[in-house]
């Protein structure tokens, strides 16, 4: 009884919370962070409660909609599924969500609207949550949207500025468009299956692939869709660099750490249905793979530190969709998110000490030297870097050399992409990191910029050592127990050390010795292939001139209907008003004429 | 004893009489609001099981009067499951719209909106079409004169437009179901339900053909009251003069009038006719919902664009309601049911949600001395955070965000219709990202951004649009999170 509480207690308490801070939140600062950090706190304690208890969790779920009554079943509950994904998961999950939370207290100090930053936090933490425990497909798309409103409204957090309303509005409406997908899947799925469990879904996929194979298909790629949305692979990638204009500490724990691994999340659990569809996962590793080149190839030649991250996580997404794909496993590919939401995460709180540090400044070129001023964020900074380029024995060799060992063993062309983005990685990460630890002071703000406070040092330092040591075996393995492959070639790990090699020594050659510009200018890179310019004009011209048509339409055509009704009855009403001259005269002669007319007609048959 | 149903339609259409005799404006604006309370207050009951005791039809709380024995119209009152539902939703959002009302506006507006609330009571609860008619003329005098607000113009002229349209359409519903009943004798609806009417009517005309035109009389009637497209032309109009009070009946409870008459007066009555063309029929309410959408994100003009998104849900139920018609005949399986629920809890919502919109409207409006362009507002959320954040729940709601009361009904709705048909359902869901892009469109443009030009002295909500308020985001948030209130009241054992 009580343990089936705990649950709930882990699920609610952020939506507690949050409730909490808007109605009494604003009275003071540290009320609004109080509550937030408490309640996270709270949440924090029960998952690792769950998880280090282990077994079976009964927990009574809720009905949302139910159709017994009528006589059929058609139930939607809401309940949890608590097993050997989701325990870690939200683990990983609230550690995170709580370190954020502490540091935040310190990033938004002197920021507008810290109550409702932190009731955002506690909506995004309750939807997070939400999606990580749902035990269903339907569940798990309430808190999809739950999710992406949250979202939307952290990263128009500063929303009198319009690039921030701009930039939270394409969030949620590219995010939409890959939810469409999702519904559509889902709808697709339970069609067939008749069922929007995921627990059914495992022995019900079966039925439906040995029935038609292609309905399976088409339903798990719709549902990736939604993946395709949430975690901002190509092409509906476009959303996630401009969601950097919310709060840096939202960055980190939405668009790095926890939310934009939804999808991946979400592939993981139907991974026993997506497993039996060989087209769809061959899908599926194409888009990794394409999103995870092109991203970091866009990110070599950025220079908002918050924008580098964010091309980096899309290009490590890519990656975790590849280890979905190609493993015989989802664990590879969670393992990957794992590690990546500690060092994406310590990344992004690096990067805002940064910000801090240098006065809400982010173009990396007007930094440099900051390795004398902030030498603890330096430090924790290069462990992130370090964790991210795949620099054995850092946690990011362990997972994302799992991935690409899968990939090799399978044999697909997309081991490529995988393996030429660490060169790329390797490239950008050390770029950004040479260019704003080293070098020069470009800027007055660099010359006088100063280390955070400790309360974002403690939640940073927590982090990097997370970062540093989830990736070892006895460590990592407590988290997650990933599927090694069998012979695995030694000279691929070469290759791999290689490619990293070459990445790193050509970041150290160019960007070292603190050039006080990029020595390199691609513009194709530095434009994003123009997709985001592609997308203005679909939206500006196709959809705004289809817009203007059907405007026309109901205004010109739909109305001009009635207009000519309305005409013609009133030409008709001015026929007969000719006739009503009012002379006595007149009205005689049409009597006789009418008489005449009547006699002529009856004759005349 | 009065009859329970009686005392629902009288208590507002007695309280209309006082609120526009009594000269003094607090007295009549007490009336008024004691009249909507008690209204909800009694249909409140309609939420407690019927009562055991069911009349032979299967209605609860019947009431009958013979009226006209010789041809078969009668005065007969009735609930049974499907129009308990809209005899709820009506004293709510009238109640609403009645506090959301300036308390200095004049008492004609409060005496027409229960006068009209009245009537629409009456036209839901009517179990046979000379009542249901009676109702359905009854309610237009108020609209009429809630649209056509004295000294504008525009006004007079949206408001005779709405009157022609609307009477047009009453009159070729009259016409049908005059050769409907007329033919079978009967124009009680429960005893329609059981006549074969299509062939009735063709044998006893002897015109093959005539169902098929009644058929399309009626149903056309019945698209022009809420508005389907193309026959929505009244709409544009009427939204961007009528007062936004009004319009929170006009789209909360006015529109689901004609869904509504496609339940009652089509669906059990034309079957055959409906299965025939609800092929068509879906595809043009797709249309007509992405057609919807898509004009609405070309409109400056908040109320007109609300409007057509309102034509757009409402193009959503009407999907529902065909694709429930493309079912093979006689088949009760899920699906039926998912629709059916669909609709209804999407109609319901709809309601509350839409009012809700215009409330925010009103209030907007009365703030700025009438405005209602998308451009004469911006960074509402500093000024106003509790008002905007209103408007940010009520506009999510409409946009489908699971949590809030719109979703629930749409999913459903979706479900069966994706069932029915995937390729409707799926060209529908780009109406459903259309809306949500318009919306979004609507929050950055009125709460966000810089604060607009002369907005400086914009006033927080005020303690009594608290009481609209509350109920409404209550409503809204509540039914969200569980539908399964709504859904109950479907149930009728």
């Amino acid at each position: 009884m009580m343990i089936a509480a705990i649950p709930w207690i882990l699920l609610l308490s952020p939506l507690v919370g949050c409730v909490l801070i808007l109605f009494f939140g604003r009275a003071s600062k540290l009320l609004s962070s109080g509550i937030g950090i408490f309640c996270a706190g709270l949440s924090l304690l029960c998952a690792w409660f769950l998880w280090l208890k282990g077994g079976v969790v009964e927990v009574p779920s809720f009905p949302w909609v139910d159709y017994t009554s009528f006589g059929k079943q058609f139930r939607i509950s809401i309940g949890f599924l608590l097993d050997d994904l989701s325990l870690p998961m939200l683990v990983v999950v609230t550690t995170v969500a709580f370190l954020v939370f502490i540091y935040s207290v310190g990033y938004m100090a002197q920021e507008e609207g810290y109550w409702r930053y932190f009731a955002g936090l506690c909506l995004f933490l309750f939807s997070m949550l939400g999606i990580v425990v749902a035990e269903n497909f339907v569940m798990m798309f309430l808190f999809w949207e739950l999710v992406g409103v949250s979202s939307y409204i952290l990263i128009g957090h500063y929303f009198r500025r319009d690039s921030a309303a701009d930039a939270a509005k394409q969030a949620f409406t590219v995010n939409r468009v890959g939810d469409f997908g999702f519904l559509l899947g889902i709808l697709l799925i339970w069609l067939y299956s008749g069922t929007f469990s995921f627990n059914d879904l495992k022995g019900k996929a079966q039925v439906i692939t040995d029935a038609a194979p292609w309905l399976l298909t088409t339903g798990l790629v719709l549902v990736f869709l939604g993946t395709v949305g949430k975690s901002a692979q190509f092409p509906l990638h476009v959303w996630l660099p401009n969601s950097m204009e919310g709060p840096t500490p939202v960055s980190s724990l939405l668009h790095a750490a926890t939310m934009v691994a939804a999808g991946v999340y979400m592939l993981a659990r139907i991974f026993p249905a997506l497993s039996l569809s060989p087209i769809a996962l061959e899908v599926v590793s194409w888009v990794g793979g394409i999103t995870c080149f092109l991203a970091a190839l866009m990110g070599t030649q950025q220079n908002d530190i918050k924008r580098i991250l964010a091309y980096s996580t899309i290009s490590q997404l890519g990656y975790m969709v590849i280890g979905i794909s190609v493993a015989t496993a989802s664990t590879v590919a969670v393992f990957h998110l794992f590690t990546h939401a500690f060092f994406k995460c310590l990344l992004f709180l690096c990067a805002g000490s940064v910000i801090v540090g240098m006065h809400h400044e982010q173009d990396i070129w007007k930094m440099g030297s900051l390795k004398n001023k902030m030498p603890l964020t330096f430090i924790m900074m290069g462990i992130g870097t370090f964790a991210l380029a795949g620099v054995p024995p850092f946690s990011g060799y362990f997972s994302k050399d799992l991935i690409l060992e899968w990939a090799w063993i399978k044999g697909t062309p997309v081991f490529w992409f995988g393996a030429i983005t660490i060169a790329l990685t390797t490239f950008y990460i050390f770029r950004l990191f040479f260019v704003v630890f080293l070098g020069p002071p470009r800027s007055d703000e660099a010359k006088h910029a100063q280390e955070s406070p400790r309360v974002m040092l403690l939640p940073m330092l927590i982090l990097s050592i997370l970062s540093l040591t989830v990736g070892w075996p006895f460590i990592g393995h407590f988290f997650i127990q990933p599927v090694h492959p069998e012979h695995v070639p030694l000279f691929l790990r070469f290759i791999l050390i290689g490619f990293l090699a070459v990445g790193a020594l050509v970041a150290y050659l160019l960007y070292a010795k603190g050039p006080l510009k990029d020595p390199i200018q691609v513009a194709v890179f530095e434009n994003r292939f123009y997709i985001d310019n592609f997308y203005d004009w679909l939206v500006k011209e196709i959809q705004g001139r289809f817009a203007g048509i059907c405007a026309f339409v109901d205004r010109w055509v739909v109305d001009g209907f009635v207009k000519i009704a309305s005409g013609c009855v009133w030409l008709f009403g001015f026929c007969l008003r000719m006739l009503q001259v009012g002379n006595i005269q007149a009205y005689a002669f049409y009597f006789g004429a009418g008489i005449l007319l009547i006699f002529f007609l009856l004759l005349s048959k | 004893m009065i009859p329970f149903l009686f005392s629902l339609i009288l208590v507002p259409f007695l309280s209309a009489l006082g609120t526009a005799t009594v000269r003094n404006i607090t007295l009549a604006r007490t009336i008024s609001l004691v009249g909507g309370f008690t209204t909800l207050a009694l249909a409140l009951r309609l939420c407690a099981p019927p009562p055991a005791c069911l009349d032979t039809r299967g209605l609860a709380y019947s009431v009958f009067l013979p009226w006209l024995p010789q041809i078969g119209i009668e005065f007969s009152l009735g609930i049974d499951s499907l129009n308990r539902l809209f005899a709820l939703l009506s004293p709510f959002v009238t109640l609403l719209a009645l506090l959301a009302l300036n308390p200095s506006s004049s008492r004609w507006l409060a005496a027409n909106l229960l006068w009209l609330e009245s009537a629409l009571l009456g036209n839901f609860c009517a179990q046979n079409f000379g009542t249901w008619f009676l109702f359905y003329e009854l309610s237009l005098a108020p609209a009429f004169f809630l649209i056509r607000s004295p000294g504008d113009p525009n006004a007079s002229r949206a408001a005779l437009r709405f009157f022609l349209y609307t009477q047009a359409g009453g009159i070729a519903i009259l016409a049908g179901y005059l050769a409907i009943g007329l033919s079978c004798g009967t124009f009680s609806f429960p005893e329609l339900a059981h006549t074969q009417i299509s062939e009735t009517l063709n044998q006893k005309f002897a015109i093959p053909w005539l169902s098929n035109l009644i058929f399309w009389l009626v149903l056309g009637g019945l698209m022009i009251k809420i508005p389907a497209i193309p026959l929505h032309g009244w709409l544009p109009e009427t939204y961007s003069r009528a007062p936004a009070v009004a319009i929170m009946i006009l789209t909360g409870v006015m529109s689901k009038m004609g869904l509504y008459g496609i339940l009652r007066l089509l669906s059990p009555v034309f079957p055959r006719e409906l299965s025939q063309w609800a092929g068509i029929l879906l595809w043009l309410a797709v249309a007509g919902a992405v057609f919807a959408a898509f004009v609405a994100i070309t409109q400056s003009d908040l109320r007109r664009a609300f409007g057509y998104l309102s034509i757009n849900h409402l193009a959503y139920c009407l999907m529902g309601i065909f694709s429930f018609h493309l079912l093979p005949p006689g088949t009760s399986d899920k699906t039926a049911d998912l629709l059916y629920s669909g609709v209804l809890l999407l109609a319901f919502n709809h309601g509350i949600s839409a009012a809700t919109l215009f409330a925010i409207l009103n209030a907007l409006e009365e703030r700025t001395a009438g405005k209602h362009s998308i451009t004469d507002f911006g960074g509402l959320r500093s000024l106003a955070p509790v008002l905007s954040g209103l408007g940010f729940i009520s506009i999510f709601a409409s946009l489908g965000l699971p949590g809030l009361n719109g979703f629930p009904g749409e999913f459903l709705l979706f479900v069966g219709v994706f069932h029915v048909s995937w390729p409707a359902a799926t060209l529908a869901s780009l109406a459903l990202l259309l809306g949500a892009f318009f919306l979004l469109n609507v929050i950055q443009r009125v709460f966000w951004g810089p604060i607009g030009k002369n907005l400086q002295n914009f006033p927080e909500i005020r303690p009594h649009e608290l009481l609209w308020a509350v109920p409404a985001a209550a409503a809204i948030v509540v039914l969200g999170i569980w539908p399964q209130a709504i859904l109950n009241l479907l149930r009728w054992p």
